[in-house]
């Protein structure tokens, strides 16, 4: 080593030196504060690893590399020591923070203080709407367990008279899942009819002296293609009724009378023959457009009437898949799609307002009664 | 299904019937129609035009004046903005009274006087969009439209339309549903139109349009090619025709114009003759090239070896499957039966002869075949639906005449193979059936004409109906049920009357926890909404959920979805959205919710997939607020809702800050819900190491189970009155200092072990009204304050017993806890 160059360093201390200083009173910082002054002590940029790092112009050019990584390693090894102090140290005073936070949790609640009533989730209250409505005319709501949504393919399709390898299966857009072979996504609730009849055959109902007439509300899955944004649940409210005289006639009056209930209003209704394997006769149930009683206007294309509903007569292959002879009995079933009928109640013009819940979207329906 | 009025009139009578009539018509007999477009353009009474000079407007400097040649003696002038327009240019000219587009909004309008910047204008100069003539002619370029090279020979005044050789058709746009073949035929819908108007139908005047038919020869004894059908149900029909001496040219122009109408872009002769049957009849066709196929051999149909390959039509090379249906050609797959043909052997522009296909394939087989492939064709489209088991030899007679007629091909040999003959179904319906499952009688008469208008063969009449099925609705007539469809469909939906069935018994469910929970849970959201809480609805669809008990999608679209196993973190989502758009709001959410965990094997009847229906709460506030406090207040209201008194559930602490519902929570400020054994759910505020809503906000949250809760309530005894005491009530307050580390849970059950049986009797409430920390008090230690309220039923209390029973209780108490009096 050539006396002279590197005098100043010498004087002060080796890297090595340095970094075994700083890492002993690193250790013994016991808290952050502490910890923050030795930061800037050594690692700052007057700290005293800048400062080897500025003697290092003063040495002969070919004692620089080997001197330079000295310095490099002696700052590495500070710097872990560092953060690893860090560390313990904020460990300790989360732990501390926790500890000084800890409540008795079995303390008795503050009491709700109330400025403004909340609501329930538009479609919420429109289900529950509709369950009331169709609740005078004489259905019952069914249990959550009568209505899976993950389902086999036998209450989603094949008792439902979905035919094997049929087009009437891409309908709608099914989601499958890896909890077993065929289990799905139910693509439509009218798997509750299958579940709430096989019910009743079991516990040997009598059909003929007790007809039966109940809703199914709940969630529903389409597989369409997604981003982000897009929905692939929605919502729908199965209706069914079976008893040894259900007629076609009955269920257009009653859903006539649904909707004259549930737009608050004599409307039109339009049944256009359609097709769903569970069903035979089908129909899709369209209202005079309630934006422009039946004239025109953008939300009806035109044409002066909404879509509003699938229904139909229960197809006798249903009554066979649950071992109800269809010779004995009839029914009617539909199926209400939620969204829809409460865009159209309230104008709202997103499907997505009903997922993000905003509290100024959802705050909108605090007045509403139902 | 696009169908073109042109070519359904050519079919069914029309006369006196509007496209709006018919599109209702076939609306309300089930084929829906979407929508009703014209084609050849969106314009009337435009011509052509020469544009002669060109002049500065007077009083405008972006328009100009066009002296405009019509073809008649004296020329017009118009006002144009259009920077394009210059002298002896060839225009579309749109005089007064013509119809034209907005360029704005794309809808129709006439022409009327105008008068531009105080100059006269006799008519406008129009672009393509203005024409509705972009998709044809398009892209549009800026300004009008030049018709200089467009038109071979121009001449002023001639209509445009003429001068374009363009034809103006009227497009229907139907839906057909999944159960009707026969839809996606322009027959088919003709029988639709011909039923519901009583019109006659015209299915075989070929005549005029394909020159005289040739007919089929009688079909050869397996030469030159021997058909083989080994599976009746992947192919129960298959008609090769042999055709010899095709020219490859263009179509004819009115085939050009119905395929265009139909959406289908006229390729030439042969294609296009394959297509506009399979359009008319609802038969695919495939055409081979017969030098390219092979002079002679066998033909099968048969399922794809796994590991075979085959490149079709779109030059892609397919990997086929068992589930993929061929047509074998001498032991090699040529074409993916009624998806698409192959490379190898399509028909090219030096094609001159043809082995021509049209069979009926099982429409399972390609379904499958569809879906495995990843293709779905015109074709395809057909088989799935069915196609008329009796049409295959029909629509290769009409496409045999056609090619005679306009590629100059002779049919030479015709090889075929079948199973068996067509049984066309009988039905016998009993008009009573009708009645009772529609609500209205229907008249013998009318039921028996509708059937046949529908192409039903009528057996027997009156009463009990009697009909064969025709072969096209083979497929989906087949029970009495489906005959009644059909009259009703055809009567009409509209004559029907609305009636309502008698009332039935309302139906209640025996267990009360069934009966109850619909309830329950309605009850819940109102006492939800009185304290400010909004109610959510939260996509359970789509949370990356890694647990071993997750349900993951395996067929989205997409990204693969799993289902929540919890509703809070969804919830949480739902606070951070709110939160980035109002960051002071006081958030109040709620959802009710299920939440998916695998759970057994599945079965044909089971998912083997739990449901949980749950609830969530989350409460945000102002800083320094008792975030959890808040939160159980919410909470212990909706108990006191349910009846179910607050000292019945019980909160442990978490020992640890590992992950619940999802989250991971405070350890100090997180309780487990306990109702009896039964852990409900869990309730507190996030780990401050976690900041899940990224706002400094104070945050707690709850999720629980209601199964649990609901069967309890289920399970109570019915409400049964007390009496309400007549006597006046005491209270009594006690104050102590114990350990703060005994939970206030543990202090009130031991007053309620403390209470002597005399005063348990008589005790109405204990409310804790005061907690107390600080000077006074050991460090470590705080203070409780209970007011305990008495009464009696057979009398009033006295002090001197009630003090007896206080101090009884206070020693008894002592003994229990550590704590002194104050």
């Amino acid at each position: 080593m050539q006396a002279g160059s590197n005098q100043a360093i010498t004087e002060a201390t080796t890297p090595e030196q340095l970094a075994d200083t700083a890492s002993q009173a690193i250790a013994r910082a016991d808290d952050l504060a502490t910890l923050e002054a030795l930061r800037v002590e050594y690692l700052g940029k007057k700290g005293a690893i800048s400062t080897l790092n500025r003697g290092l112009k003063d040495l002969a050019p070919e004692e620089r590399p080997a001197f330079g990584q000295r310095v490099q390693q002696a700052l590495g090894q500070v710097q872990e020591a560092m953060d690893a102090r860090q560390a313990t140290l904020n460990a300790a005073q989360l732990d501390e923070r926790l500890q000084t936070e800890t409540i008795d949790v079995s303390m008795p609640g503050t009491p709700p203080t109330v400025e403004k009533a909340g609501t329930r989730h538009p479609l919420t209250i429109v289900m529950d709407d509709i369950a009331r409505l169709f609740e005078g005319m004489g259905f019952s709501v069914l249990p959550d367990s009568f209505c899976a949504e993950v389902e086999t393919e036998r209450y989603n399709f094949e008792a439902l008279n979905f035919p094997a390898d049929h087009p009437a299966r891409d309908m709608q857009d099914t989601f499958y899942v890896d909890a077993g072979d065929g289990v799905l996504l139910r693509s439509q609730t009218s798997n509750a009819q299958i579940r709430f009849l096989e019910y009743l055959v079991a516990k040997k109902h009598d059909f003929i002296a007790s007809p039966v007439q109940v809703l199914a509300p709940g969630r529903v899955y389409r597989n369409e293609a997604i981003n982000s944004r897009k929905s692939v649940t929605f919502h729908q409210v199965e209706g069914l009724a079976v008893g040894p005289n259900i007629k076609f006639s009955d269920l257009k009056g009653v859903l006539h009378e649904f909707v004259r209930l549930f737009f608050e209003g004599e409307r039109a209704t339009r049944f256009r023959p359609s097709y769903f394997p569970f069903t035979e006769p089908s129909a899709e149930v369209d209202v005079e457009c309630i934006f422009c009683a039946g004239n025109g206007c953008r939300t009806c294309s035109q044409v002066g009437w909404l879509e509003v509903l699938g229904c139909g007569m229960v197809d006798p292959n249903v009554f066979k898949a649950v071992d109800i002879d269809p010779g004995q009995v009839t029914g009617f079933a539909f199926g209400l799609g939620v969204e829809r009928l409460t865009m159209l109640r309230y104008g709202v013009d997103d499907i997505r307002h009903f997922s993000t819940n905003d509290v100024r979207f959802l705050s909108q329906f605090t007045g509403v009664l139902s | 299904m696009n169908i073109s009025w042109d070519w359904l009139g050519s079919l069914v009578d029309l006369k006196g019937l509007t496209p709006a009539e018919v599109a209702d018509a076939l609306t309300n007999m089930g084929l829906e129609i979407d929508a009703i477009h014209t084609t050849g353009g969106q314009f009337e009474g435009v011509i052509v035009g020469h544009a002669l000079a060109i002049e500065p407007h007077p009083n405008a400097d972006k328009l100009r004046l066009v002296t405009v040649d019509i073809g008649k003696a004296d020329p017009v002038k118009v006002v144009c903005g259009a920077p394009n327009v210059d002298k002896d240019m060839w225009i579309a000219f749109a005089p007064e009274g013509a119809t034209v587009l907005n360029r704005k909004d794309g809808s129709q309008f006439k022409l009327g006087k105008a008068t531009i910047r105080g100059v006269d204008s006799a008519g406008m100069v129009c672009s393509l969009d203005e024409l509705g003539l972009t998709e044809r002619y398009g892209p549009a370029e800026d300004g009008i439209w030049k018709l200089d090279g467009v038109l071979k020979q121009p001449t002023a005044g001639q209509p445009l339309r003429d001068a374009l050789g363009l034809s103006s058709d009227t497009v229907l746009e139907g839906a057909p549903t999944a159960n009707r073949g026969d839809w996606m035929s322009v027959r088919g819908v003709a029988r639709e139109v011909a039923a519901k108007f009583t019109r006659s139908l015209s299915f075989e005047g070929l005549e005029g349009l394909a020159g005289p038919a040739t007919g089929l020869p009688v079909a050869g004894n397996g030469e030159p090619y021997s058909i083989s059908l080994p599976d009746e149900t992947l192919c129960r029909y298959y008609g090769a025709a042999v055709l010899e001496g095709i020219t490859i040219g263009p179509s004819p122009a009115w085939m050009q114009q119905r395929l265009a109408a139909a959406g289908m872009r006229p390729i030439n002769n042969v294609v296009d003759i394959t297509n506009y049957v399979m359009l008319e009849t609802g038969q695919p066709l495939h055409a081979f090239d017969r030098d390219l196929l092979g002079e002679s051999g066998s033909l099968s149909v048969r399922r794809a070896k796994a590991g075979e390959t085959m490149t079709t039509l779109d030059d892609l090379e397919r990997n086929l499957t068992p589930e993929v249906v061929v047509i074998d050609f001498n032991g090699a797959p040529v074409a993916l039966a009624g998806l698409m043909g192959g490379r190898e052997s399509e028909v090219r522009d030096t094609t001159t002869r043809l082995v021509l296909e049209a069979a009926t394939f099982g429409s399972a087989g390609i379904r499958r075949g569809s879906r495995q492939v990843g293709l779905r064709t015109e074709a395809s489209a057909r088989f799935e639906r069915g196609v008329d088991p009796a049409g295959a030899r029909k629509a290769l007679a009409m496409a045999v005449a056609l090619l005679a007629g306009h590629a100059g091909a002779k049919c030479t040999a015709l090889n075929e193979a079948e199973h068996g003959a067509i049984q066309l179904p009988e039905i016998t319906l009993d008009l009573a059936h009708y009645q009772n499952l529609v609500g209205q009688a229907i008249d013998a008469t009318e039921a028996e004409a509708i059937l046949q208008r529908l192409g039903f063969e009528l057996l027997s009449s009156g009463q009990q109906l009697k009909v064969s099925v025709p072969s096209f609705r083979m497929a989906d007539v087949t029970r009495p049920v489906d005959v009644i469809e059909e009259l009703v469909r055809v009567h009409g939906y509209d004559a029907v009357p609305y009636t309502l069935p008698a009332m039935p018994k309302a139906y209640r469910f025996d267990d009360p926890v069934l009966a109850h929970e619909e309830q329950w849970r309605h009850a819940l959201a109102s006492s939800l909404a009185d304290i400010g809480y909004y109610g959510c609805n939260v996509e359970s669809l789509g949370f990356l959920e890694t647990a071993p008990d997750a349900v993951r999608t395996s067929n989205a679209r997409a990204n693969q979805l799993a289902l929540r196993q919890h509703l809070l973190p969804g919830l949480a989502e739902v606070a951070r959205h709110n939160l980035a758009h109002q960051p002071d709001v006081a958030l109040r959410l709620y959802e009710f919710g299920r939440v998916y965990h695998r759970a057994g094997k599945a079965s044909a009847k089971y998912s083997g997939v739990k449901e949980t229906p749950s609830l969530a709460l989350l409460w945000t506030g102002e800083n320094k607020q008792q975030a959890y406090s808040h939160l159980k207040g919410a909470w212990e209201l909706l108990l006191s809702r349910m009846g179910i008194s607050p000292d019945a559930v019980r909160y442990e602490p978490v020992t640890s800050d590992d992950p619940l519902a999802g989250l991971r929570w405070h350890p100090g400020r997180t309780a487990q819900v306990k109702l009896g054994k039964v852990i409900l759910g869990v309730i507190g505020e996030p780990h401050p190491a976690e900041n899940y809503l990224d706002a400094g906000v104070p945050v707690a949250m709850l999720e629980i189970q209601l199964k649990p809760l609901f069967e309890a309530l289920g399970k109570r005894p019915p409400l049964k009155f007390q009496p309400v005491s007549a006597f006046p009530g005491v209270s009594r307050d006690i104050a102590f200092a114990l350990d703060e580390s005994i939970a206030y849970q543990d202090v009130l059950t031991a007053i309620h072990k403390a209470l002597p049986p005399e005063m348990a009797k008589a005790v109405q409430a204990i409310h804790l009204f005061d907690e107390y920390r600080g000077p006074g008090l050991a460090e470590g230690s705080r203070s409780l304050a209970f007011r305990l309220a008495l009464q009696a039923h057979d009398g009033t209390l006295r002090d001197t017993d009630v003090d007896a029973w206080m101090a009884d209780f206070k020693n008894q108490l002592k003994r229990g806890l550590d704590l002194q009096y104050r």
